[in-house]
């Protein structure tokens, strides 16, 4: 019987020691679709890994806009880097996109495994890495370029993750909340691609149809 | 025939404000007996108006993006 451990990315390769280690802090933990998992600003009080189902991480401004930072999938994790900074508090909100089960591991106990288990801190510092590589691909998405690049360069990118791992679902309101703009804005830019013929969009479907198109659009053709 | 495609509505977030209703320009939406229900589902056009009015977001038309 396979070990429901076995498909969380950060435990790939651990040895028994570091899996037994992980699930005597782990708690399981389940939450129904578009529930609150964590508020931004809030104690950090856990590390949580996603066993079933999908998160989202966003952040709120003071007039209440949201900006998606990303979405975490079922093997992935959410929360370790407050979990590691002197102030302690969540960096960010997170919700379930769908009914979900998740590992939450106490922040002193996560740091008591990084402390214990070397192979497994190196595996969080790639993780980290990856991070901040995903943050500023973020930050010069969102500050250099306009709507419509942003979103062609978007619709690449989720067409080509549908062919490595399971797609994950947006609606346009969704997009816009990544994209740093607002559902009307981002609905005008769709349906000028699809007037071009560069994408069709069906009932839950949007499907790319010339890429040597979109990805003039999304180096700035107009 | 096929059934086609209808807004996924999160009934535990929904707040039956009924906005959805009044703004859903082929009167698809009802609130019937303390319920949201689809009154009249195969006028559904699939327009977004009642994700885009929906202040909960509990409506949601989700689209998978991939190449043709």
């Amino acid at each position: 019987m396979s070990n429901p451990l076995d498909q969380l990315w950060l435990l790939h390769g651990m040895s028994e020691n570091v899996i037994q280690a992980f699930n005597q802090y782990a708690r399981r933990k389940n939450f129904k679709t578009g529930e609150a998992i964590i508020w931004q600003g809030d104690p950090c009080e856990a590390v949580f890994f996603v066993l079933s189902g999908e998160v989202e991480i966003y952040r709120l401004s003071s007039g209440g806009r949201e900006q998606i930072l990303d979405r975490t999938p079922t093997g992935g994790c959410f929360n370790l880097i407050p979990a590691l900074l002197e102030s302690g508090a969540n960096q960010a909100n997170v919700r379930t996109l769908t009914d979900c089960e998740l590992l939450a591991i106490a922040k002193p106990d996560f740091q008591k495994l990084l402390v214990d288990f070397p192979k497994f801190t190196l595996s969080v510092t790639r993780f980290f890495a990856e991070r901040l590589a995903h943050m500023a691909d973020l930050i010069e998405t969102l500050s250099l370029y306009s709507v419509r690049q942003k979103l062609a360069r978007f619709l690449m990118d989720q067409a080509d993750k549908v062919r490595k791992e399971k797609a994950t679902r947006w609606t346009q309101t969704d997009i816009a909340r990544r994209l740093g703009t607002v559902r009307e804005v981002l609905g005008r830019a769709l349906r000028k691609l699809e007037e071009e013929g560069i994408v069709q969009i069906d009932r839950e479907k949007i499907l790319l149809l010339d890429r040597e198109k979109l990805e003039r659009a999304s180096f700035g053709d107009e | 025939m096929a059934e086609q495609t209808l807004p996924n509505i999160n009934k535990n977030i929904c707040v039956l404000c009924g906005l959805c209703v009044d703004e859903c320009p082929e009167n698809v939406l009802a609130l019937n007996h303390n319920d949201l229900i689809f009154e009249n589902p195969q006028a559904c056009t699939y327009c977004g108006t009642c994700e885009e009015v929906c202040s909960e977001g509990a409506v949601r038309l989700e689209y998978e993006i991939r190449w043709a």
